[in-house]
């Protein structure tokens, strides 16, 4: 299998998906009318609504989603279950499911007024779902803060020559911010500046190894050379023997990322976690769109690049070693969340661009379009990760990636530099953002009953100390996977929610409805194995050897497994309560829309 | 000094303020001021603000709500009809936003808005304040004289405008950030400059008015503040009093007048005991005001075996007090 | 096919639309205190001269309304622009 071929599939898929399913689902279902008024028309205030030209909306709908979640999904899926498993989920998940979750979300916003979609939640289903959401949101976030930070740690521990490209990034995102609010330069000048400094420091990045190198040995050094934290984690079982070690130099990452992530939670959004956004942004664009062109020329111009090494399939349930289960399904489709479904997204995300569509029509392009886009954003993932194959995930991703950069000129040393770069930053900014969320979802939560949670110092401290716990944990494997089935289960409940609302306005609820049955179901067994792989394979060997830490950690991702499935049934209960209701007669709807001037 | 020598001496002191407790004869001193000013060609406005409408009842003719009304030669009276003020500023706001957008009605919440406003009482003392504002900056004539209500009015006055000068500076601060976030959008879609935001044209002039006529009355070169007082003795505490709050707000007290002395010619006559007896304690009280006032004091205006009423009244008293 | 307009679009979209956004997020939320500050006591908070107030009320007519429904209007937490991450 090359990438060529690859990509060849993926586009003609997706176009065909696009064409035939989607776009008929958007007339003959939900029926979008051009010549009705939007909330953006209706309620235009210039700040949240405001109609916007569709190519500006699609762009800026893109950007939102453009995620670390496909990437770092379908680079441990194609690890652990071969390349054609992953692929096939990613293309039948993103034509049947993905596409339908964020344009559903919408279109659900955009026919009740702009309400975001957990008002609608509390209107349809019942107030109970707020507690439910609560819940969600704070084991969601804590979660992939742990996976994040995690895995950002060991690829800095283990790439000295990513270290210098981090430090700029850092420092000209708070020169941008700088830039840009308070000395209001022009955009293009600041972005040449920022990015080009940032650039250049990430491709020097392999001539500044020896020095950060020495770094990471004089921080062993400090315990001579002992691992700080030994756990057991059974993924490791088959080329490094279960029982793993956190050195010195992994925690110093962590702790480096988590103080990155802590000011980018405490300061102003436009100092520094906006503009280190934007500029990792440019970073991460140009190796993606050398990387998906390579890939497609590689076959031509450097066929070495383009061949896929890793086994197509592994197995229907590859054994991680003692008693360690990995079952296909419903695994797979909580490690790769079909390439670009994101249930915080839905529940989220798109309100935002809701209330700035200006035409019905625009709906389908805008929602469906750009998650079919962010498809090759997981395709490339995985065609990285099939053709790399070396070492751990995030080396082969980086390694494929950086092969596939190559196919212009760049040497493959410098290229694959600026792939591992493209990775962590694609991930830090999100796990930025992610702490920054935190301590506001804290505050917010707590802040009334314990009134130091108010303070945002405090509320970032502990969101970054419970991140280093479950980095500290290991079993990362796991992390994810609880992740992964957190963010299904947000999707399925968006999903429930437009079930629920087209059965209430009377419209053919299928295509929405039968992707919440899979991803409820698989989500829910998936919680289940992972809850069983956590307790007998890493909690119980943790509290027999005595390793403090790693028990404490693991113990905590068993409660958060089973207070997820809990969740989980309740949500179902109620939607399927709220669903038989309304299956009889339409729900009060809000008030019938003008049509427009 | 006295009353004459005090205006002769400072010609460029144009506003004066006759001030003190109800009832002791400002009115009649600031006619009196206005009527001698007036004669000896100046142009005089005497004006004020007092719903009792006593200029009305001194120049014995309605001058309420009319505007400048000429009294004579040189000598203008107004009487600012607050409610009416206000009425007619709600009809310009009203007819304002009529113009600015092209309705044929106001929008009922803002219109609600606009005559809810009347009926706070915060409102009557920014609409005289502003009124007050308005005559003040004008500058048609050669002397403003305030006949103010009762004792604290100045002084309330003054620390208003401190405080509207306090909370305009803060809304303009807050207006020219959000001008900055204008501006900042602007350049992001590559639009022209943003146009001018009126409300900060607004503010500034608003701004500027109250500053200039705070500015004019705290300046002892422009303003003359007169205190009224007679001889009694709660009178005399609370003139004390009232001193050191004005200084405290930097507001020049020009001297004192002690109105209503009953003459001393008739402790001769064959007067009740009773009359006698007060003149006694009035003398007691008139050495007390010279003990504390001494020269502060401008004149010592005897009771008139009449009212005051009526221009040629008028006019013999401004014989005794300017001769 | 794709004319070079469209494009132009998408790469604003892609790039300078978020500060726009962001810029514009930072003034209403300056324009929130501002009409309090002015007009407040149409929502129960007196604080500027009704007679200076008033004069400031034309400019702010297409605002009032707005302002009214945004202040009224109860909201999550999890409805604040923060939660609108991008990335995942």
């Amino acid at each position: 299998m090359n990438s060529l071929f690859a990509v060849i599939l993926g586009i003609v898929t997706v176009y065909l998906a696009y064409t035939r399913y989607a776009r008929r689902i958007d007339r003959s279902v939900i029926q979008s009318d051009p010549r009705r008024a939007t909330p953006a028309t209706l309620y235009m205030d210039g700040v949240d609504f405001m109609p916007t030209n569709r190519n500006i909306l699609f762009g800026y709908h893109f950007k939102s989603i453009a995620a670390a979640g496909p990437i770092v999904g379908a680079i441990v899926a194609a690890t652990l279950w071969g390349w054609l498993p992953a692929l096939i989920w990613l293309v039948v998940g993103v034509s049947f499911m993905g596409w339908a979750s964020d344009y559903s979300a919408i279109v659900l916003s955009v026919r009740n007024e702009g309400n975001s979609l957990s008002a609608v939640a509390h209107r349809l289903i019942s107030p109970r779902t707020r507690t439910v959401l609560f819940l969600f949101i704070f084991f969601y976030l804590l979660l992939i803060a742990g996976a994040f930070v995690g895995i950002m740690a060991s690829v800095l521990e283990s790439q000295p020559r990513t270290h210098l490209g981090m430090i700029l990034l850092v420092a000209m995102g708070l020169l941008l911010g700088q830039m840009l609010y308070r000395w209001r330069s022009g955009l293009l000048a600041a972005t040449i500046l920022t990015v080009g400094i940032t650039l250049l420091a990430i491709l020097i990045g392999p001539l500044t190894e020896g020095t950060f190198k020495g770094l990471n040995e004089m921080l062993n050094g400090i315990t001579g050379g002992a691992p700080i934290v030994t756990y057991f984690d059974p993924t490791l079982a088959s080329f490094k023997g279960a029982e793993a070690k956190i050195m010195p130099s992994l925690l110093f990452w962590a702790l480096a990322i988590c103080v990155f992530c802590y000011a980018g939670s405490v300061l102003p959004i436009w100092r520094m976690a906006q503009p280190v956004v934007y500029v990792g942004f440019w970073v991460t664009a140009l190796a993606m769109i050398l990387g998906l062109a390579g890939a497609a020329l590689g076959t031509f111009v450097k066929p070495e690049v383009a061949q896929f090494r890793i086994p197509a399939f592994k197995g229907w349930n590859p054994q991680l070693g003692p008693a360690g289960v990995m079952p296909l399904w419903p695994m797979l489709f909580v490690t790769i969340a079909c390439g670009a479904i994101s249930g915080w997204h839905a529940l989220f995300g798109t309100v935002g661009t809701a209330r700035q569509i200006e035409n019905e029509a625009d709906m389908l392009p805008v929602g469906a379009g750009s998650m079919f886009a962010e498809f090759l954003l997981g395709l490339l993932a995985l065609l990285a990760v099939s053709v790399g194959a070396k070492g751990s995930p995030v080396a082969a991703f980086a390694n494929g990636l950086g092969g596939f950069i190559s196919v212009w000129g760049i040497p493959l040393d410098y290229a694959s530099s600026l792939a591992f770069a493209a990775f962590i930053v694609i991930v830090l900014v999100v796990t930025q953002l992610i702490f920054r969320v935190m301590r506001v979802t804290l505050t917010e939560w707590l802040g009334e009953v314990v009134p130091v949670f108010r303070n945002q110092h405090v509320a970032s401290f502990i969101s970054v100390a419970l991140a280093i716990l479950l980095v500290l944990t290991g079993t990362w494997i796991y992390l994810w996977q609880l992740f992964g089935a957190a963010n299904q289960l947000m999707a399925a409940l968006s999903l429930l929610l437009v079930t629920i609302w087209l059965a209430s306005v009377g419209k053919a609820w299928l295509y929405a409805g039968l992707p919440m049955i899979f991803m409820y179901v698989t989500t829910v067994g998936s919680v289940v194995v992972t809850a069983y792989n956590l307790y007998f394979n890493v909690y119980r060997p943790n509290v027999a050897a005595g390793r403090l830490l790693p028990a404490a950690g693991s113990g905590l991702m068993v409660l958060v497994s089973v207070l997820l499935v809990m969740a989980a049934l309740l949500i179902g209960l109620d939607g399927w309560r709220a669903f038989l209701k309304y299956l009889g007669r339409p729900a009060p709807a809000p008030g019938p829309a003008p049509a427009r001037g | 000094m006295s009353l004459k020598q005090v205006f002769e001496s400072q010609p460029g002191r144009r506003y004066i303020m006759f001030g003190g407790k109800g009832g002791l004869g400002k009115t009649t001193l600031s006619a009196t001021s206005a009527f001698w000013l007036a004669s000896q060609g100046k142009r005089v406005l005497l004006f004020s603000v007092d719903p009792q409408a006593s200029l009305s009842d001194i120049f014995q003719r309605d001058i309420f709500g009319k505007g400048p009304v000429p009294i004579m030669q040189n000598l203008w009276a107004q009487e600012v009809d607050a409610d009416r003020r206000i009425r007619e500023y709600q009809d310009e706001i009203r007819k304002k936003i009529l113009d600015m957008y092209g309705f044929d009605r106001v929008p009922e919440e803002i219109d609600s808005y606009i005559a809810a406003a009347s009926a706070e009482p915060a409102m009557e003392e920014s609409a005289i304040f502003d009124a007050v504002v308005d005559i003040i900056v004008q500058g048609e004539y050669d002397y403003y004289i305030y006949d103010l209500v009762p004792l604290g009015h100045a002084l309330y006055y003054l620390s208003m405008a401190k405080v509207y000068d306090e909370w305009i500076n803060k809304i303009t601060k807050l207006r020219e950030e959000m001008r900055q976030y204008d501006q900042m959008a602007a350049t992001m879609r590559r639009q022209e400059t943003v146009e001018e935001d009126k409300i900060l044209e607004e503010l500034r002039y608003i701004k500027s008015r109250i500053n200039a006529s705070s500015q004019i009355l705290t300046d002892r070169g422009r303003t003359a503040f007169f205190f009224v007082l007679v001889p009694e003795e709660m009178i005399i505490l609370d003139t004390r009093k009232a001193a050191e709050l004005f200084s405290r707000f930097n507001v020049p007290i020009s001297g004192y007048v002690v109105n209503r002395v009953l003459p001393l010619e008739l402790r001769q006559d064959n007067v009740p005991q009773y009359l006698r007896n007060r003149i006694v304690m009035q003398q007691k009280y008139l050495e007390k005001i010279q003990g504390t006032l001494g020269d502060q004091v401008l004149a010592y205006v005897p009771e008139m075996e009449r009212d005051i009423t009526g221009l040629p009244m008028i006019e013999k008293l401004a014989e005794r007090l300017f001769k | 096919m794709l004319g070079l307009k469209p494009i132009q679009q998408f790469w604003y979209g892609l790039t300078g639309y978020e500060f726009t956004r962001h810029a514009l997020d930072m003034r209403r939320e300056l324009e929130g205190i501002f009409m309090v500050l002015t007009v407040g006591d149409m929502v129960g908070v007196p604080v500027l001269p009704p007679v200076y107030a008033l004069r400031l009320l034309p400019y702010l007519v297409l605002e009032v309304a707005q302002w009214k429904r945004e202040m009224a209007r109860r909201k999550e937490f999890w409805e604040k622009k923060e939660y609108d991450f991008q990335g995942v």
